[in-house]
């Protein structure tokens, strides 16, 4: 048995930049492979950066030839269904970033394909390895809350237009000691942010969505109101690419889900900035209320009128933990401890989401997990 | 022309001895002319605190005998509408208690009622000319938000019988000097917060409805989730007539509110959640947050509340601290005397109140049929 990972990413943009690649020439269980990007020769650059490592164009040209086990998506949203499939096929274990995927027949298609093809297939967010998550759901398991009645949480970004954004990225890119790639680059553009297939919903909002029913189960029915706050944006600002484009998906939506047994959770998300004066929001039940603060829970119990603090210890989950975790579960043979069924449950809910809103209609959520 | 106006009260339940009775005994403009209820003997007993007030069981005789000129209904919700129409046919001026009444069609009847017989009607909640709000409202209307976006207003508490209440009941009444009646007497039941045509739409969510539709303006479509989480209550906790019953309303319901150019409001209503550390309520929009903090104390009748004004030009929180004195439960009244008698329109109108009530109900005919339900009526 091998102790190390061949693993391929595919997508050299900002988020591999910022977030996968230092983490992952940190950890000894990758062995960084191949590096495939369509754009020029971002590919190259990173792979020369890096010493030793096969660059490509072309995905296909990388699943073919390059002997990796793993492949990393990280490319925007649109690409992910049909690179992920492409990958299963080729009988690579497969880790995509969020969203997993659009529709829920897509879903199904890269689940079964996994399933037959006996591979791993992960898809971010993997927040449910927090240990703030663990935390919750032993209050929840021990029934200190009670029977929960409803939970209000919040996605709420900027999108790429938010000032400041692009220095942040040369500093984090910097410090991580990767200065390999500048962003002025015509593929890293973040227009799709507000396009069609983009929107805070499958960007953001699946953070929300993950994680409030990973923690409280899943859901039977939404009901959503969506639509365009703002119909124009400003993008790369900061750069000579500065530029205003129309707003062609939802910058706001609101959804209510019904998780059965009468239990709602509101779950708000988009591009609106959203700065708040509370922490994050609550989980209520007949008993009690869960909050949580910065490496901290707290728990109001209405029998005692008080809230009590739980630390919340461990390594504190960030964007490429899932990835890690994945790639130490093929090496030693454990299945991870998220499933695909959420993440396609997430996806479902995401779609029909924006089929209530617009048909002013209640769906039922057909999947579980 | 008269600087006081004849007020008759109907029910001296809790909200009235509370909050109704101290008001009106404190304001010059309100003369305490009658007491109805239906158990008379409370009413005695209110009038003779009161002194010169008639008491009265029946509330037909009342609107003949009495002279009042304005009703002030205080009785239990599924009697609101009843009262408020009998009264305006009997050419009373009418303030009622929330909720104004349960359906749509029962308002556009007492508006309709009122506007003929050339009357004031007035509902609770006022809370619009509470000064943070109204201090909002002149925020919102200058821009300082930008374009709105959404909003989130939580209504909920543990419900009508919470432990603590008699106490705190007890504790209010001894501030205002009032002894006259004390609970727990068999009219103060509090078992229709938890029964059909009671639940904590109607009676807690009706602030958030009033206050985000007054801020932001009407709304034009709803949808909703609602349901029963504890389909038992126990009452009257902590006294020798403690006893559990069944809850028949909706104990749960969650409410998204479109008020058109994609601005959204959610409103929780719920009779669960003793404590939240998230922020109450809060307007965001394109070019800031708005919110508020602090409040008034019931008791003390004294207030501390700052409105938080985030803006996102310069990433800043800007405090403004309100001072004027508490606008509270019963200040609707005294404003409504004070209109009559100087002849003019109230601040806030009852076409504000109808379209509350077109909110409520639409939110439970939603929460059914799973459909948003389009709102016809508007201010």
């Amino acid at each position: 048995m091998t102790d190390r990972v061949k693993v391929g990413f595919v997508g050299t943009g900002d988020v591999f930049l910022k977030y996968y690649l230092p983490e992952v020439m940190r950890q000894d269980v990758f062995e960084i492979t191949a590096i495939c990007d369509s754009a020029g020769n971002r590919a190259k650059q990173v792979a020369d950066f890096l010493g030793g490592i096969q660059s490509y164009t072309d995905y296909q040209d990388m699943l073919d030839e390059s002997g990796v086990e793993l492949v990393v998506i990280v490319t925007p949203p649109m690409s992910h269904f049909a690179l992920a499939l492409a990958g299963l096929q080729a009988g690579k274990h497969v880790y995509v970033e969020k969203p997993f995927c659009r529709h829920l027949k897509e879903a199904n298609l890269l689940v079964d394909t996994a399933c037959s093809q006996g591979v791993h297939l992960m898809a971010a967010p993997s927040i449910m390895l927090d240990p703030s998550v663990d935390v919750i759901r032993g209050l929840l398991a021990e029934g200190l809350i009670g029977k929960v009645a409803y939970a209000n949480v919040s996605s709420n970004g900027v999108g790429d237009a938010e000032p400041g954004y692009y220095e942040r990225f040369l500093r984090m890119t910097a410090e991580a000691g990767i200065d390999v790639l500048r962003r002025q680059d015509e593929k890293t553009d973040p227009a799709w942010y507000f396009q069609k297939g983009g929107g805070p919903l499958y960007d953001v909002g699946v953070y929300s969505i993950t994680r409030i029913t990973g923690l409280l189960g899943p859901a039977r029915r939404v009901v959503a109101m969506s639509g365009v706050v703002d119909p124009h944006r400003v993008v790369l600002r900061g750069t000579e690419h500065v530029k205003q484009i129309d707003v062609t998906e939802d910058d706001l939506t609101m959804i209510l889900l019904d998780l059965g047994d009468s239990r709602f959770v509101h779950i708000n998300t988009g591009w609106i900035g959203g700065v708040g004066r509370g922490g994050p929001p609550d989980i209520v039940g007949m008993e009690g209320t869960i909050a949580e603060s910065a490496n901290m829970v707290h728990l109001y119990r209405n029998d005692t009128e008080e809230w009590t603090d739980y630390p919340v210890t461990g390594d504190p989950w960030s964007i490429p933990s899932g990835l890690i975790h994945l790639a130490e579960c093929i090496v030693s043979g454990e299945r991870p401890k998220i499933t695909i069924e959420h993440a396609r449950h997430v996806v479902e809910i995401m779609e029909k989401t924006y089929i209530a809103a617009r048909t002013d209609e209640a769906q039922e959520i057909t999947t579980t997990f | 022309m008269a600087d006081s106006v004849k007020v008759a009260f109907v029910g001296t339940g809790d909200v009235f001895l509370k909050y109704y009775f101290p008001e009106a005994i404190e304001q010059d403009v309100i003369d305490i002319t009658a007491i109805c209820d239906i158990e008379v003997d409370r009413a005695q007993k209110v009038a003779d605190f009161v002194g010169g007030a008639e008491a009265y069981g029946d509330y037909d005789t009342m609107l003949k005998e009495s002279d009042a000129e304005l009703v002030v209904i205080v009785t239990p919700p599924m009697s609101h509408y009843p009262l408020t129409l009998a009264g305006l046919e009997a050419g009373k001026n009418v303030y009622v208690e929330k909720p104004f009444c349960r359906h749509l069609e029962q308002a556009d009847r007492l508006v309709e009622t009122a506007r003929e017989n050339g009357l004031h009607l007035m509902a609770a909640p006022t809370i619009l000319l509470d000064p943070p709000n109204k201090m909002m409202r002149e925020m919102i209307a200058e821009g300082a938000v930008g374009k709105v976006a959404f909003a989130t207003s939580p209504a909920f508490q543990l419900g009508g019988a919470i432990s603590g209440y008699f106490d705190r009941f007890s504790r209010q009444l001894e501030y205002s000097g009032i002894s006259v009646l004390t609970r727990p007497e068999e009219k103060t039941d509090a078992s229709w917060y938890y029964q059909k045509g009671g639940g904590p739409v109607y009676d807690l969510a009706v602030y958030s409805i009033t206050l985000m539709t007054g801020l932001l303006g009407p709304a034009q479509r709803v949808v909703a989730l609602s349901g029963t989480v504890d389909p038992t209550r126990t009452l009257m906790q902590g006294t020798d007539e403690e006893r559990q019953i069944e809850v028949t309303e909706d104990d749960n319901t969650s409410i998204l509110l479109d008020l058109g150019e994609s601005r959204f409001v959610y409103i929780n209503a719920a009779w669960h959640g003793a404590a939240s550390r998230a922020q109450g309520m809060e307007i965001i929009g394109s070019g800031g947050t708005l919110t508020q903090s602090g409040g008034g104390d019931l008791v003390t009748r004294t207030r501390e509340s700052t409105v938080h004004l985030y803006r996102t030009d310069d990433k800043q929180w800007h405090d403004y601290d309100v001072n004027d004195p508490l606008w509270w439960i019963p200040s609707g009244v005294t404003h409504l005397a004070q209109c009559i008698v100087e002849g003019r329109q109230p601040d806030i109108s009852v076409e504000h109140a109808r379209h509350v009530v077109e909110v409520m109900e639409k939110t439970y005919v939603a929460a059914r049929t799973g459909q948003a339900q389009e709102l016809t009526t508007t201010f």
